[in-house]
């Protein structure tokens, strides 16, 4: 952890030095960047860390024209670290970043959109819990009686049946109260950052550059509890779409908006 | 312009009528024919007049079909009407073609006609799929195609294709030999020499004549007999399949050429390469051989894999990795392994396996009372640490300022190589066993539809911090690199004398990446 903090603060540092207006001196700099300290050795674990580091500094050194560019974008990188704290002021930080990139010329995004539309890191509504919690007490209320018919067959007292069902929905209480808890969305300057998972922690970029459609949904139980989906496509190959449920309604399609409208503002897709 | 390719109605070979008869026709009334068999209620007669109404109006509907099947191409797209009884117009934009193939088997190629199947990204299946027109008509449509979609560059009519690669008669050879499936070949080698060893031991016991372990050992030697077989049969397939190999740059294409007995024919545009694939199977990675899978978003997952496969069967490594070179510009790849500490997961996870091998050997000795030896499994715990240690060894991670690579897999070791500008999303992530030893996954998804394994690059337990890094890292990067490529799609870009700043010095992939839309 602390080396890796320590090589990326050095890599900003490297940036400015970089920056020089020659052509033949920023090839050359960026060849010697591209030799990576530690060099290819197998499972070196203290230089992999330093890896990305010292490869903004490359890009840095490519081409004269994204400089300025990158150095934002460098240290943007250091605030993007999600989980580490201070999470508002390195979204701050993210954003005032995009600004003065748009300001130099860089980014087409008006910047009056970027502050309009993005957000900070928001939870679900906590009542997607209940909804959750609907289908894995049907789950558990199933193995229950699974297990219940097994103990039974089996010729042991009913009354483990008991245990079955006590273990098997705090298991799943603790399902849902956590998975409620890691679920966390923010609408970012150029994509949409989703982390999420009980048992596999994932989080993920969405480029609004790569969105296709984006839809809300509102399934029987959601309607009965007020909620909404959001699910977002994109041409991936894998996990093409993605959905973020427990919303109220409005938050849906509020949230809709935004990322329709930056996804529009957003340039250079692919049209495949 | 316009004027040149006029919006003719062009039709369907009629040669192709009487091969769809046979092709269709064959198939009802071998239907019909079993059925009489089998049911044999009906006399010979009632039979010849089921097949001849068949016949007739299975002639019918062909005639029909292919009467009623009219394409035409306009200025910019690409117009079908087909259908008999319930009629569809399509319209294909030519930017928006992916793939144009033409296949022909030998049937069809000894009447002279080929089908040509157009595909785009999307859809479940080809988006047009001409039935059947003649060879000449079908190279025609293919170099139309590839004309329409470069609208607005100077060709050079008299520039000679490229021949990027060409299979050698040594390298068929190296490839019918190196294609067996070996994941699958390995694990029943190692189950049938346990199962062998063991029977044979148990033999000894129980049976003292040595006739009767003979006949014992008659199975294991079947079951390798057989794996030969199957070995020998997929590298038939194989050199079948590949035979005549060559892949050509045709302006801003990629052109291959294939097959023995089904020729096949396809197009795959520079532009619209979203991912590239090295695969080495053991074998062929002893030999320093691999095949190239140049990966677009054309063909649906579901789609026969004979269509995928659409690059460099076999060629030595270093031939491979310069081709890479050639078409997406990369660098030589210095991978970063993932941590020692990623082998204990594998160390675990293959010594649980082994564990359930012996508790289910133990269950069937405790149940059946035979296979005394059951503790005898449990030797398969000296493998463990080497097979976790060579899956270790095979994977890593490289990036650049335009790519990041991913490799993985012992068996077949498989390398993505994905630019940064074709990422759709960028995602870690890190199950319960990774947290315990600090380690994630990154994801880098892309809209490639490379069959089961194709489309997303993984960097298996590579450290937490590095991968959080690279995540911001990679999505940063492709942030930049659109933006670049949106700049460079508002400057009119007319001839050759803008430098791309995406591919430098690679030449193949200037035009093609500007005019992506």
């Amino acid at each position: 952890m602390s080396d890796g903090d320590e090589s990326r603060d050095s890599a900003t540092g490297v940036g400015p030095d970089d920056s020089l207006p020659s052509d033949s001196e920023e090839t050359a700099g960026s060849e010697r960047q591209m030799e990576k300290p530690g060099g290819p050795s197998a499972g070196d674990e203290t230089g992999q860390p330093t890896g990305p580091a010292v490869d903004t500094a490359t890009e840095t050194g490519t081409d004269p024209a994204e400089h300025t560019n990158d150095a934002v974008a460098g240290g943007t990188t250091d605030g993007g670290q999600p989980a580490r704290g201070s999470q508002n002021s390195t979204f701050d930080s993210r954003v005032d970043g995009a600004l003065q990139a748009i300001s130099d010329g860089e980014r087409r995004i008006d910047p009056g959109v970027l502050l309009e539309y993005t957000t900070d890191r928001r939870d679900l509504d906590p009542s997607v819990q209940y909804q959750w919690g609907l289908w894995t007490a049907i789950v558990a209320g199933v193995l229950t009686a699974f297990v219940t018919g097994l103990i039974s067959a089996a010729g042991a007292p009913v009354v483990l049946g008991g245990v079955a069902l006590v273990v098997l929905f705090g298991l799943g209480a603790g399902w849902v109260t956590l998975r409620y808890r890691r679920w966390v969305y923010q609408v970012r300057e150029d994509s949409l950052y989703l982390e999420r998972g009980v048992l596999v922690h994932r989080r993920t970029h969405l480029p609004y550059v790569r969105i296709q459609h984006v839809d809300t949904s509102r399934g029987p139980v959601e309607r009965w509890l007020g909620l909404s989906t959001l699910v977002v496509y994109t041409a991936g190959s894998r996990g093409a779409d993605v959905s973020v449920p427990g919303l109220k309604p409005e938050e849906a399609s509020d949230l809709q908006g935004r990322v329709k409208r930056l996804a529009i503002e957003a340039e250079g897709g692919d049209a495949l | 312009m316009n004027g040149e390719f006029g919006p003719d109605l062009m039709r369907l070979d009629s040669r192709s009528v009487p091969y769809r008869v046979a092709e269709n026709g064959l198939r009802i009334v071998g239907v019909i024919v079993l059925s009489s068999l089998f049911g044999n209620s009906q006399g010979l007669s009632g039979v010849l007049v089921f097949v001849l109404l068949g016949a007739v109006a299975v002639g019918a509907y062909e005639l029909a079909y292919v009467r009623r099947f009219t394409y035409k191409i306009t200025g910019d797209t690409f117009d079908i009407q087909s259908g008999v009884l319930s009629r569809r117009e399509r319209e294909i934009p030519f930017e928006r073609i992916q793939n144009v193939d033409i296949a022909q088997n030998v049937v069809q190629r000894a009447i002279g006609i080929a089908e040509v199947r157009i595909e785009t990204a999307g859809g479940g299946a080809s988006e047009a799929q001409l039935r059947y027109v003649s060879r000449g008509e079908a190279t025609r449509l293919q170099e139309l195609i590839s004309d329409r979609k470069q609208e607005g560059t100077e060709r050079d009519p008299g520039a000679a294709d490229d021949i990027l690669f060409e299979l050698s008669d040594r390298e068929l050879g190296i490839l019918g030999v190196t294609s067996a499936n070996f994941r699958f070949f390995g694990a029943i080698v190692v189950l049938f020499s346990l199962v062998g060893s063991a029977g044979a031991q148990r033999t000894q016991a129980a049976f003292p004549e040595p006739r009767m372990q003979l006949l014992l050992l008659l199975g294991p030697a079947v079951a390798v007999g057989a794996l030969v077989l199957l070995w020998v049969l997929s590298g038939v397939q194989a050199v079948l399949r590949y035979y005549g190999f060559r892949l050509l740059r045709h302006d801003e294409e990629l052109r291959y050429e294939r097959g023995l007995l089904q020729r096949y024919n396809g197009t795959i545009p520079l532009s619209k390469v979203q991912t590239l694939m090295v695969r080495e199977n053991v074998l062929a990675r002893a030999a320093g051989y691999a095949s190239l899978a140049i990966e677009t978003a054309g063909y649906s997952p579901g789609q026969g894999s004979d269509s995928v496969e659409s690059a460099v069967p076999i060629a030595a490594r270093e031939r491979v990795f310069e081709l890479c070179k050639t078409i997406e510009g990369t660098d030589e790849f210095e991978f970063q392994r993932p941590p020692k500490r990623a082998r204990t997961r594998y160390l675990a996870r293959y010594s649980l396996i082994v564990a359930g091998i012996v508790a289910i050997a133990a269950g069937y000795h405790a149940l059946s009372g035979r296979l005394d030896d059951w503790y005898l499994a449990a030797v398969l715990l000296v493998l463990v640490p080497p097979a976790a240690h060579l899956k270790w060894t095979q994977l890593g991670y490289h990036y650049d300022d335009r790519h990041i690579v991913t490799r993985r897999g012992f068996w077949t070791r498989r390398t993505t190589i994905v630019p940064y500008y074709r990422v759709q999303t960028v995602s870690d992530s890190q199950s319960v066993f990774q947290r315990r030893r600090d380690l994630a996954t990154l994801a880098v998804d892309t809209a490639s539809s490379g069959g089961f394994w194709g489309g997303e690059a993984v960097a298996l337990d590579i450290d937490v911090e590095v991968a959080r890094a690279l995540r911001e890292e990679v999505h940063d990067r492709f942030q930049s690199s659109i933006t670049r490529r949106a700049e460079l799609l508002e400057t009119p870009t007319t001839g050759e004398s803008v430098e791309s700043p995406l591919g430098g010095e690679s030449p193949v992939t200037d035009g093609g990446r500007r005019r992506n839309r």
